[in-house]
């Protein structure tokens, strides 16, 4: 569907170069900038005492204001757990700061994580989120069929929880099984669940991002409560000489905020009727106040490493 | 008296239903049985009558009905109001000429869009001979679905809804057709640039049985022939093709059979249907490098086909009977159904030759179709009661079987993989109304409407009630000087479900569920209506409406609505507008001057959205409309019409950033960038003449924006060096000149 999207589009670009052009200013455009925080807490099975911080900082301008911050601008980012103030970190430069934060900290699931970022003639932005509990056990099979890998797993939702699943596909190559915690690289799924693919919508995943590793994400809200299964192909292909491959799973359980901030994100970047006013736009999701973006946390549990077989052997 | 057919003169009366002073006419002359009396609308025609000596038409003065009847915002247009003042490829237009009135948004140039005191464009109910009519417009809303051959007039409500309406939150648009003629043969041809109409009536059984047949087609296919010829040629070298066809028809037709003045028949039939196939080749030849590192051709294929059509179907059977001097009723069992088919197969094959499987090779295709479909069944019976000359009745009661059918599939192929989806909704819906009002009038110069209607609707097990009252009072202040109020409620059941703000086949209609509510509006306006002097009028109206339920997109990036989750996917809001319209008209016998100014507020209220009250994307704050007519001479009539209105909304992200070079945006407060203001001038002009058959032959010549104004249709968001925003408007309906040849026989 998108290309025929992209084509009507297209001829309306078309039409719309033919013909007449009329530039104009926006007089009523806001004129404060603010924070966009985009980050996460992760607790993982191999560290339980400490969970991963990550967080991308983003000073961002009015679009009718000043658009450059002075080199003295500073924004000081703190980090509360349960209440407590576990961190302050006052040494981010704004002028020219959108990167990566990444700590740890000894936040446990069902800990609230709050975070806030203050600087002047910026409004306070904060969020928070509180740690999932450990996700359920994933079954996992998988064999070859052709240069495509099947993969077959399910799991259990909690029915007490309004939940919000991430699944990673991870493949490794190595003379012997890998530890556990080796992390692999990305196993993309053939079409239909990445945002190039030319049907984004279809596939049992409700939405896909790039973390690192490319996440497939999924509410609980259409099996809540009840084991969900799977069925999903990717193409895989072996590594030449006398190594073998690998794969497992990674279930996180997620804050549902994520999934709707990535939506929302998805659909945004994409809504091209929207940018030119013959749409509504897409107003992105967020848990931030007095900012944007969004704040969430996951717990992660993976499958065991299994060799992959070549098919017909 | 005018001469209009061979010399053959009707008589037609036209006095008011309601209101006191013209009560007595009525009732004298239906008490009386000189003349029959025919309900139209709101009021009441007296009906065709041949006496022995001649025939001949009179048509009293429509400003003198008006002014007797006690709704606030209703407007009558007859045929004269739809040829002058629309000039669009010549074509008179009904929709054209609603966008002309006060407190009527048009929404996008050109289209057919009708935001009626700050409504939603979807919660209009158009009513063709009393069956609904779901799409009501040909070519994305270039043409309205309505012929005006067979129009005889439209009713349009914007306030003060007689209880006799419902389904619809904003405004009522109830256009009735002509019968045929009973007595002689005659007919209309028209050719125009991209159009053609043939209209025929006449006597099936002479004075008992007429017909009245019209059809409409559009030529847009043989137009587009050669153009898409020259693209191709011009395009070959590059190894893209390009096919398409698009074209439109409707056709109306109706058989009247007259037992008895008082005993009326007839079966009135429509069907409107757009077509639009799309083909579009692309060849190509890349270089690849293979999987030991050579360098092969490439060739690779691009096809897309679609094929999208659109429609109407409407079937009814009118019985109109009189059952009493003071009782008559009219009942209506109708059809009315609407479709939307949308298919779509687009593939893209690359190939290096080499068998590669791994490397180039690539055989990818995606076929969608979608189906919109909504089909309604319903019977209607109307009373018209008399107890007295002071208290008119009207009851009535209407049951509609409503069929909501929307459904889509998608399979998607990579190679030998096939993924296929799809999903639809079927939803049964009954809705069951009753209503009754009564039109009292006191001491001569006070009449009250006093109407309550109740509707029932159920849905998929859930049921919801409505009691929606009207009321609306006028007061005869002096001579010619009427003071109007009223206050209404609607509910609307049916929603139009769309992902874009264009009126597109791959929008459908959907029900209230149990997690949809109906939309609702309540509406107070009032108004000081004159006769003044000099053949000058002056109505000035103001109104206060609030809307709840509306539903927003939510989502994005596609043309198709979510069908599985629409219930979720929409965000719940309300609404407010209120303003102030006025219009002042003047007219003599050849000499027609009006002018309708508008000063008003829309906004929306969304909580998922944004926390207060902002603009809606129609919000324009003062619309301005200049019309003119002079009959120059019997054979030369000229017209113009200038449109402003200030310029609508728009949301513009508030905070841009890039990192990683991504222009991204966020977005904050909704429509928050205001668009430079529309305005445009149309001329017009007929030359007619009779031949010595009593043939009429009129040329139109029209144009369209005369001084070629640049008015925006859509906007695109840049950036300057300096990083600052400005917006790039695209006026895509630059000078349109037309030319229209009718011929009346």
């Amino acid at each position: 569907m998108r290309e025929l999207y992209h084509i009507m589009v297209f001829w309306l670009c078309l039409m719309a170069f033919a013909a007449c052009e009329v530039e104009f200013d926006f007089k009523e455009l806001d004129g404060d900038p603010l924070f966009l925080l985009d980050g996460a807490v992760k607790s993982e099975p191999y560290s339980p005492s400490t969970s991963n911080f990550q967080m991308y900082l983003y000073a961002v301008p009015s679009a009718a204001g000043e658009r450059e911050f002075s080199e003295e601008a500073r924004c000081t980012l703190k980090v509360y757990r349960n209440s407590e103030l576990i961190d302050t970190k006052d040494y981010i430069t704004i002028q020219s700061f959108f990167g990566l934060i990444a700590d740890e900290y000894p936040v446990k699931p069902g800990d609230e994580v709050l975070v806030t970022a203050e600087s002047a003639g910026f409004p306070t932005a904060s969020s928070r989120t509180v740690i999932p509990q450990a996700p359920p056990a994933v079954e996992a099979s998988f064999s070859m069929s052709g240069d495509n890998l099947n993969i077959r797993f399910s799991f259990e939702d909690d029915a007490d929880t309004d939940d919000a699943y991430a699944v990673c596909f991870r493949t490794i190559s190595s003379r012997y099984r890998p530890d556990d915690a080796a992390m692999g690289t990305t196993l993309d799924l053939s079409f239909g669940n990445s945002s190039e693919s030319s049907l984004p919508d279809s596939g049992p995943f409700d939405v896909t991002w790039e973390d690192g590793y490319r996440y497939y994400g999924i509410f609980d809200d259409s099996f809540n409560g009840r084991l969900k299964e799977f069925e999903v192909t990717a193409p895989f292909s072996f590594p030449s000489g006398d190594e073998k491959s690998y794969f497992r799973i990674e279930l996180q359980r997620i804050s549902p905020e994520r999934l709707r901030y990535e939506i929302a994100c998805n659909d945004k970047s994409s809504n091209v009727l929207g940018f030119i006013g013959l749409a509504p736009v897409t107003f992105a999701y967020t848990n931030v106040s007095g900012g944007s973006g969004c704040f969430s946390s996951g717990n992660s549990g993976y499958s065991d490493w299994t060799e992959v077989v070549p098919d017909g052997r | 008296m005018k001469k209009i057919f061979r010399g053959i003169w009707i008589v037609v009366l036209s006095v008011s239903w309601v209101a006191a002073g013209a009560a007595a006419p009525r009732d004298s002359l239906a008490a009386a049985g000189t003349l029959p009396v025919e309900e139209k609308g709101d009021s009441t025609a007296v009906a065709e009558r041949r006496d022995s000596i001649t025939e001949a038409r009179i048509t009293a003065d429509k400003y003198a009905e008006k002014a007797a009847r006690s709704q606030t915002g209703h407007k009558r247009l007859e045929e004269a109001d739809f040829i002058y003042g629309n000039v669009v490829f010549s074509s008179p237009d009904l929709i054209k000429a609603l966008q002309n009135l006060p407190g009527v948004n048009p929404g996008t140039e050109l289209m057919s869009g009708l935001y009626v005191h700050g409504g939603e464009g979807s919660d209009n109910l158009f009513l063709l001979d009393g069956v609904p009519m779901y799409q009501i417009s040909h070519l994305g809303g270039l043409f309205s679905s309505f012929n005006t051959d067979v129009v005889g007039h439209l009713d349009f409500y914007k306030s003060g809804f007689p209880a006799r309406y419902g389904g619809r939150m904003s405004s009522v648009v109830d256009v009735s057709t002509r019968d045929g003629d009973f007595n002689d043969y005659r007919g209309t041809f028209m050719i125009g640039l991209i159009d053609g109409r043939l209209q025929f009536e006449g006597p099936i059984v002479r004075g008992k049985t007429s017909f009245n047949v019209a059809v409409r087609r559009s030529w847009m296919d043989a137009v587009l022939v050669p153009v898409i010829a020259l693209v191709n040629r011009r395009n070959r070298e590059e190894g893209e093709t390009v096919g398409g066809t698009y074209s439109f028809y409707d056709m109306n037709a109706s058989v009247t059979h007259k037992f008895s003045e008082d005993n009326i028949l007839s079966l009135k039939f429509y069907h409107g249907r757009d077509h639009l196939k799309l083909r579009l080749d692309s060849q190509y030849s890349p270089v690849v490098e293979d999987e030991n590192g050579n360098f092969n051709t490439a060739y690779g294929t691009d096809n897309l086909n679609t094929d999208i059509s659109w429609g109407n179907t409407l079937a009814s059977l009118n019985w109109k009977y009189r059952i009493s001097d003071n009782l008559k009723m009219k009942t209506v069992l109708y059809y009315t159904g609407s479709n939307a088919d949308v298919w779509y197969y687009w593939s893209t094959r690359l190939s290096d030759g080499t068998g590669y499987s791994g490397g180039t090779e690539s055989d990818n295709s995606v076929e969608e179709s979608n189906y919109s479909r909504v089909n309604d069944v319903a019977f209607n019976a109307d009373f018209g009661w008399m107890p007295h000359k002071k208290h008119n009745v009207r009851f009535g009661t209407s049951y509609q079987f409503h069929i909501y059918n929307p459904s889509r599939q998608t399979v998607a192929t990579s190679g030998v993989v096939r993924n296929g989806t799809s999903s639809s909704q079927h939803y049964l819906g009954s809705e069951f109304s009753l209503y009754a009002e009564d039109e009292m009038t006191f001491l001569d110069r006070i009449s009250v409407n006093l109407g309550l209607r109740y509707v029932l609707f159920g849905v998929s097990g859930k049921a919801w009630h409505r009691a929606e009252p009207r009321v609306s009072l006028n007061v005869e202040c002096c001579d010619g000087v009427d003071f109007r109020v009223s206050y209404t409620e609607m509910n609307q059941f049916a929603h139009l479900i769309s992902t874009t703000y264009l009126d597109i086949p791959t929008n459908c209609w959907l029900p209230s569920t149990s997690k949809i509510a109906p939309m609702h509006s309540r509406q107070a306006a009032g108004g000081i209506y004159c006769r003044l002097p000099h053949n000058f009028r002056l109505n000035i109206e103001g109104w206060y409406k609030t809307m709840d339920n509306i539903l927003e997109y939510s989502g994005a990036n596609s043309f198709f609505p979510p069908l599985d989750t629409w219930e979720t996917s929409f965000s719940k809001g309300k609404g407010r507008s209120y303003g102030l319209e006025t219009e002042l008209g003047w007219s003599s016998k050849n000499l027609s001057l009006t002018a309708y100014y508008t000063l008003s507020w829309s906004q929306r209220k969304f909580d998922s959205i944004w926390i207060d009250w902002y603009s809606h994307r129609h919000d324009n704050r003062h619309k301005l409309t200049l019309m003119g007519s002079w009959k120059v001479s019997r054979t030369v009539d000229l017209y113009a019409t200038w449109n402003y209105h200030s310029g609508g909304w728009m949301t513009v992200p508030t905070h841009i950033y890039n990192p990683g070079e991504v222009f991204d945006r966020i977005y904050t407060r909704p429509n928050n960038v205001n668009l430079p203001d529309y305005h445009r001038l149309d001329l017009g002009a007929n030359f007619r003449k009779v031949s010595k058959g009593g043939k009429e032959h009129i040329w139109n010549i029209g144009i369209y924006n005369a001084y070629c104004r640049k008015n925006v249709v859509f906007v695109s968001i840049d950036e300057r060096e300096d990083k600052s925003l400005y917006g790039t408007g695209r006026a895509i309906f630059p000078i349109i000149p037309s030319f229209s040849y009718t011929l009346k026989f």
